[in-house]
């Protein structure tokens, strides 16, 4: 997690999937934290979901767009696509730098 | 799990409450979600800069800034009337205001159809209207054949009037109380000096007469003021649910 998220503490992690869920589309609280519990393999608790929205939203990476019945579905803002290309390129190189490592280890 | 969401602190239950209440009918919590959701209940309390508070809309619909204009200006045309009147019957003179009278109330009846909420205009609407037809039978009568209600009914018409757009106001209860009384306390005097033979008196006595009229179209520009000024609402900071742009900032 580089510095970009990791100010948000303990919801730096939900963060960040809930940056990668929006990334095909605006999605509503329920379709994010089932497609979370999909990209990581583990439950996204309510509290939590809710917590990390409301923390993206106040530093505009996502946006709030208009509700359809109750359900108000979230888009990523141009802000929160590139706080997340960043993310990835970093954790991308962090990736490649652990398995180079690993590499010249074995050898 | 209504509890639950309880606990939040409400600007935070003013923006996101629906949508959790519809994610947990969509997916029953169970102990984790629980738990969960009171450690971010926690989180709200601890973080209230997260959401921004709630703000209220101020501004009026049209519908009530017509009502506010129309309050203005028929208290102001009254103002204008009692003016000419009680000059003129000062100097024994007389003057026919009927049309201005009927234009007066034809302003506070918008003034007070504006000022109720949609779902309750059609009843306030058919009261004011039968008022104005025994009004208007009244009115067009000789003098001789008036029926003696006639002009007790165009000021409790008009107190009712005043009563309907008052508790639109965002005006306390007290304040409210009193506007009502200066729309159907000021104008009994006036009555009762009338039947007991003393209006010709009383319009020779400016000093009597035009404070009193004065005071109820002043009544009329204070409520237009407060309706084009407050929205309208019923309560001071009554609160709408913020929208996404202002949860954004």
């Amino acid at each position: 997690m580089n510095q970009g998220l990791a100010e948000l503490g303990r919801f730096a992690e939900p963060t960040l999937y809930i940056l990668v869920s929006l990334s095909d589309g605006p999605k509503h609280g329920y379709a994010i934290m089932l497609d979370v519990e999909a990209i990581s393999g583990a439950p996204l608790g309510p509290g939590t979901l809710y917590g990390a929205l409301a923390r993206m939203e106040k530093r505009g990476l996502i946006e709030a767009l208009e509700p359809v019945d109750r359900r108000r579905p979230y888009k990523l803002t141009g802000l929160g696509a590139t706080t997340l290309r960043a993310q990835l390129e970093g954790l991308a190189g962090f990736t490649r730098f652990g398995l180079d490592r690993l590499r010249g280890a074995s050898r | 799990m209504s509890r639950l969401i309880g606990l939040y602190p409400g600007p935070w239950r003013a923006r996101y409450e629906a949508e959790l209440r519809d994610l947990l009918a969509a997916r029953p919590p169970g102990l984790a979600e629980r738990l969960d959701l009171v450690a971010g209940a926690l989180d709200a309390w601890l973080h209230p800069e997260l959401v921004a508070p709630v703000v209220a809309d101020r501004r009026p619909s049209p519908r009530v800034r017509l009502a506010g204009l129309a309050a203005i200006a028929g208290g102001a045309l009254w103002l204008a009337m009692s003016m000419i009147l009680v000059v003129l019957a000062s100097s024994g003179r007389d003057a026919d205001l009927t049309i201005a009278g009927w234009v007066v109330l034809l302003l506070l009846t918008v003034a007070a159809l504006g000022a109720t909420p949609p779902g309750r205009a059609r009843g306030v609407g058919a009261g004011i209207l039968v008022a104005a037809l025994l009004f208007g039978v009244g009115i067009v009568l000789p003098w001789e054949l008036k029926p003696l209600p006639v002009v007790p009914l165009l000021l409790v018409v008009f107190g009712g009037l005043l009563t309907i757009t008052t508790l639109r106001t965002g005006l306390s209860r007290p304040v409210q109380r009193a506007i009502v009384g200066v729309g159907f306390g000021l104008p009994f005097p006036v009555v009762i000096a009338g039947l007991a033979g003393l209006l010709p008196a009383l319009g020779s006595m400016p000093i009597v007469m035009l404070p009193l009229l004065s005071v109820y179209g002043g009544a009329w520009l204070v409520v237009g003021g407060l309706l084009l000024l407050d929205g309208g609402r019923r309560r001071p900071g009554t609160a709408a649910p913020i929208g996404p742009t202002e949860v954004a900032a």
